[in-house]
């Protein structure tokens, strides 16, 4: 299953923390998915899919500062790795290389 | 409510679970993340609600990933699909193969919850009494009772002073609303229809305004608050309503009570509900009774006082104050004579079952009762389980090959347990899936049976399904437990390699559990017999009067008591009697059966001081009353109308004599006694003239009263008729007549006294059929397990047996060896429960005043009895395999 495959979720899973940047734990990723996406996602596939990345090397997490709202448990935040960083250009890299292969006229849904 | 922030949590068991399925490097992440979540949800739908629904996120956790090392050992605790199917039809095929174990099985434990699921109805409807009124925590019973400084009883009553409820609302700030009711009996008829349409209601009350604010019953038309202000309103039943008139509308209709009263009815109640202990057709607004003795007496308990607690309220605070209400009135009385009197709070809902007074107001149960039949239940059901328990694990000698194989090709112990459990589960499944269905078809039965009119819908309590849902799993766990360590504990070589998994290795166990079984069915049938013995001895005692042929009337309610009453019941009776079969006629205040009411008067000797007042029974005869009954005189003389001071003399009765102190019959004639004579306590001395001899005059229940007769024929409540047994039917009809021509349209109402007595075992022998029937549901049971245990058990040693004759042993001496060790465990369980047995027994016989002695007989029948019927189940398959030819079973060797 290794490799720098991304799967769709992943990949929008990276993007987010790349985007959070300093904040990127758990329930942040599910709320800013959910405010981008508009579709409802799980707690637990975040944390499944997040897993899943640190295992591959494509994140990296430290745990933060305790706090009460969180039942006295700490934060575990992630941070996208170079690896990651780099599957995610493979990605957008093989994206943009189909998009340019796409003849003009290919999406030309006019009246003729 | 919710809790406030720093104690609000998410529902810990959710937090338990996920911590036990998941991996340990996942919890803190996962754990911090669902807290924010949580209080996120908190803030959007409220503390509960996120509670409740906390555990949907925990779902998507439940995936191998998250399962870390565990993963391995969870997988087995669930096993797919293929396996399942594959366990379900091994299930099939093993209760297909032995058909008849299965159904042994199956028929005990669907009876077993049949039993337990129409009693934890009948225990469901039984505590359900009163908790359908909106403030139910908050309502009390206001009761008054009585004790001497020396300890001895004075009174107690259920009921309290008419001034009791209003002086607690007034004197303590934490009762906040009573409601008094009076009960009373009155002709009703509905007004210009006084000659079609009276009936005479026995559920009548007169009851304060407050009442219907207090409780919680349902109003079809009219305003609760209004509805019982200011005086001649009534407020009926819809079951009345369409009595009267056919109709629910009925709001401003007049009902004429007594025949001169006119009641306008303000408002219809829905009919009350079954699990109320107040149980009435009529409240008349408290306003209706002009008597100004009725609302201000301190001595004069007559009214069930119903009051509003505030929330939380302090009851032995309560009781202090009102013990200072009660000194600060009559201190003086009390220390006069030497007592005091208590008013005592009682919770609603506790009245019906753990109330335990003589005078109450409905339907009285005991708890003690209700619990035992809970328990018979449970027990009953347990008997069905140790069925499956002893046929399953006596088969592992079957199983063991199976079990053999299984963990050869390499199943774990885990997943020979899930299999073994869920088989218990599917036998179990079935058998609830019949028992549910024999419910449905036999609910109508056994709501007659028991006199639960809820228990005909029984399907349609919510708790009837958690029942069942409970009973199967717990019975599942319960049954499938042991032999599913059993069979998953063979060594698959041992077993694989034909030495035999002796059925000895379990064979103590199922001894002791064969034990137990015929403990409790033998232990049922001796209590059984015992009620049933002890209804017998009441109906075989004389009572001490005459009982046969005595038709009883209910004296006019509605006729004027006056000056000329006496002389209106002289003619009735003059008239009675010129038919030659009618023998005697009595006008009496009370007979046999019926309350003595001791009018609150204090009785006591007249050279006595007041501090040996007692409470006696006192009721009005005239001169024929001992003659008809039969009572006879000890010492004295009877009442006669040719002696004036005769108003002033009382007769009294044994017991009463020895309350009084007399040391003989003789010595009481012409003594003196302090009595209410006319109902009143005035303090006038009457003369005791007779000894009467004590009759049972309640029930062999009680101990025998002490009653004290006074003379003259008004107030007649009952006229009591000896009538000759031939051609009775034309008395009767007779009677009637003469009845209409004396008293107009006062309805006609007459028992024979012998059938109310026997109506009075009703309940007592209720309790025996029930006993009957669970004493019999547990020998089935029992039967049924040994019956399947000693079949599989002489299969097992069918070569055995066939050696065994060849070489010359006779068909008894094989029967009985293969017989005796079962009949043998029977007769100890006898002798085991026979002492508790004894003990209950015991028990049980002291409720009754007069009863029967338990004799050695009443515990070596139901033992002999049932050891034959074990007997007999165990010989069926005995005698079978000792009579078959040995070649048959030697021969395919």
């Amino acid at each position: 299953m290794k490799g720098t495959h991304l799967g769709e979720f992943e990949e929008i899973i990276l993007l987010s923390i790349a985007a959070l940047y300093t904040e990127a734990y758990g329930v942040a990723i599910k709320k800013h998915l959910e405010a981008e996406t508009g579709r409802r996602i799980s707690i637990g596939a975040v944390h499944a899919a997040c897993n899943r990345l640190l295992d591959k090397g494509f994140l990296s997490a430290t745990l933060g500062e305790k706090s009460d709202k969180r039942g006295g448990k700490r934060k575990k935040c992630y941070t996208v790795t170079m690896a990651g960083q780099r599957a995610l250009v493979a990605t957008r890299d093989l994206r943009n290389r189909l998009w340019d292969q796409i003849p003009g006229t290919a999406f030309d849904f006019g009246f003729s | 409510m919710s809790a406030p922030l720093q104690e609000q949590r998410p529902p810990e068991w959710v937090l338990r679970f996920l911590r036990w399925f998941c991996a340990e490097a996942f919890h803190e992440e996962i754990e911090g993340d669902l807290y924010e979540l949580f209080f996120d949800q908190v803030e959007n739908q409220g503390y509960k609600a996120a509670r409740r629904r906390f555990f949907l996120y925990v779902f998507p956790y439940l995936r191998p990933y998250f399962w870390g090392k565990k993963r391995v050992s969870m997988f087995h605790l669930f096993p797919t699909l293929s396996m399942i199917l594959n366990y379900l039809k091994v299930a099939w095929r093993n209760t297909r193969r032995n058909l008849a174990f299965s159904t042994i099985s199956l028929l005990g434990l669907t009876s077993g919850m049949v039993a337990l699921l129409f009693i934890g109805e009948y225990v469901r409807f039984e505590k359900s009494y009163d908790q359908f009124h909106d403030n139910e925590e908050n309502l009390y019973r206001l009761r008054a009772e009585g004790w001497y400084k020396d300890g001895r009883k004075w009174f107690q009553a259920t009921t309290n002073f008419p001034v009791a409820g209003p002086q607690a609302a007034e004197k303590t700030a934490e009762v906040l609303a009573f409601a008094r009711v009076h009960w009373f009996e009155a002709i009703m008829s509905p007004q210009g229809k006084e000659q079609d349409a009276s009936y005479k209601e026995l559920e009548m009350l007169h009851a304060d305004s407050s009442f219907l604010e207090l409780f919680s019953f349902p109003l079809i038309h009219g305003d609760k608050h209004t509805a019982l202000k200011g005086p001649n309103k009534v407020v009926l039943t819809r079951e009345m309503a369409q009595k009267y008139f056919g109709t629910d509308d009925v709001l401003g209709e007049i009902l004429v009570m007594n025949q001169e009263d006119l009641l306008t009815i303000t408002a219809v109640l829905e009919d009350i509900p079954p699990n109320s202990h107040l149980e009435f057709d009529f409240l008349l607004s408290y306003e209706t009774v002009q008597d100004p003795n009725f609302h201000e007496s301190w001595g004069w308990t007559n009214f069930f006082t119903f009051v509003k607690l505030v929330p939380g309220a302090n009851i032995v605070k309560l009781h202090e104050a009102f013990d200072k209400i009660l000194y600060d009135q009559k201190g003086e009385y009390y220390d006069n004579i030497q007592a005091s009197e208590h008013w005592r709070l009682q919770r609603l809902k506790d009245i019906h079952l753990h109330s335990g007074f003589n005078t109450e107001a409905g339907v009285d149960a005991q708890a003690d009762i209700v619990n035992l039949l809970l328990a018979i239940g449970i027990f009953v059901m347990i008997l069905a389980w140790i069925n499956f328990i002893n046929i399953s694990t006596a088969r592992a000698i079957e199983r063991g090959k199976e079990v053999g194989i299984r963990k050869a090709i390499g199943a774990s112990r885990g997943q020979l347990i899930t299999q073994f459990l869920l088989e218990a589960f599917l036998i179990n499944g079935l058998a609830m899936l019949f028992a549910v269905l024999l419910v449905r078809l036999f609910a109508p039965a056994f709501g007659e049976f028991s006199g639960h009119p809820a228990a005909t819908e029984i399907w349609k309590q919510a708790l009837f399904w958690k029942m069942t849902l409970g009973i199967w799993v717990i019975g599942s766990l319960a049954s499938g437990a042991y032999p599913a360590l059993v069979l998953s504990s063979f060594k698959p070589v041992s077993v694989l390699k034909g030495k035999r998994t002796p059925g000895n290795i379990f064979s103590l166990l199922r001894k002791g559990l064969v034990i137990f079984q015929f403990a409790m069915a033998i232990g049922l049938v001796i209590g059984t017999v015992s009620i049933y013995q002890q209804i017998q001895f009441m109906r075989s005692q004389h009572l001490g009067f005459r009982m046969e042929q005595v038709y009883i009337l209910h004296g006019p309610q509605a006729f004027p008591i006056d000056s000329t009453f006496d002389g209106h019941v002289l003619t009735f009776e003059t008239e009675l009697l010129r038919n030659p079969r009618i023998q005697k006629f009595t006008a009496s205040q009370s007979v046999p059966g019926h309350y003595v009411s001791d009018w609150g008067g204090y009785i006591r000797r007249g050279d006595r001081d007041a501090s040996y007042a007692k409470t006696y029974g006192i009721m009005a005869m005239d001169e024929s009353f001992l003659e008809t009954y039969e009572l006879s005189l000890l010492a004295g003389r009877n009442f006669s109308p040719d002696i004036a001071s005769d108003n002033e003399a009382v007769i009294i009765n044994e017991t009463s004599l020895k309350n009084l102190d007399f040391d003989s019959p003789e010595a009481a004639i012409d003594q003196l006694i302090f009595c209410p004579l006319n109902n009143a306590y005035d303090g006038t001395k009457a003369r005791v003239i007779g000894v009467v001899k004590d009759h049972h005059h309640y029930s062999l229940r009680s101990a025998y009263p002490s009653i004290i007769y006074r003379y003259g024929a008004a107030p007649s409540q009952f006229f009591s008729l000896l009538i000759s047994p031939q051609e009775m039917g034309e008395t009767l009809s007779y009677i009637r007549k003469l009845w209409h021509q004396h008293f107009g349209t006062e309805p006609f109402d007459a028992f024979f006294l012998d059938d109310e007595f026997n109506e009075s075992y009703e309940a007592d022998l209720q309790f025996g059929n029930i006993c009957a029937l669970f004493a019999a549901l547990a020998i089935f049971i029992a039967l049924l397990g040994l019956f399947g245990l000693s079949t599989y058990m002489t299969i097992q040693r069918t070569k055995e047996i066939s050696v065994r004759k060849i070489l010359g042993a006779s068909i008894q001496q094989i029967v009985l060896l293969l017989s005796r060790q079962y009949l043998v465990l029977v007769a100890i369980s006898g002798l085991l429960i026979s002492p508790l047995a004894y003990w209950g027994v015991s028990n049980w016989l002291e409720g009754f005043a007069f009863h029967m002695t338990p004799n050695l007989l009443l515990f070596m029948l139901p033992i002999l009895f049932t050891v034959l019927i074990a007997g007999l189940a165990v010989s069926w398959q005995t005698i079978r395999t000792a009579q078959a030819n040995p070649a048959e079973s030697l021969r395919h060797e």
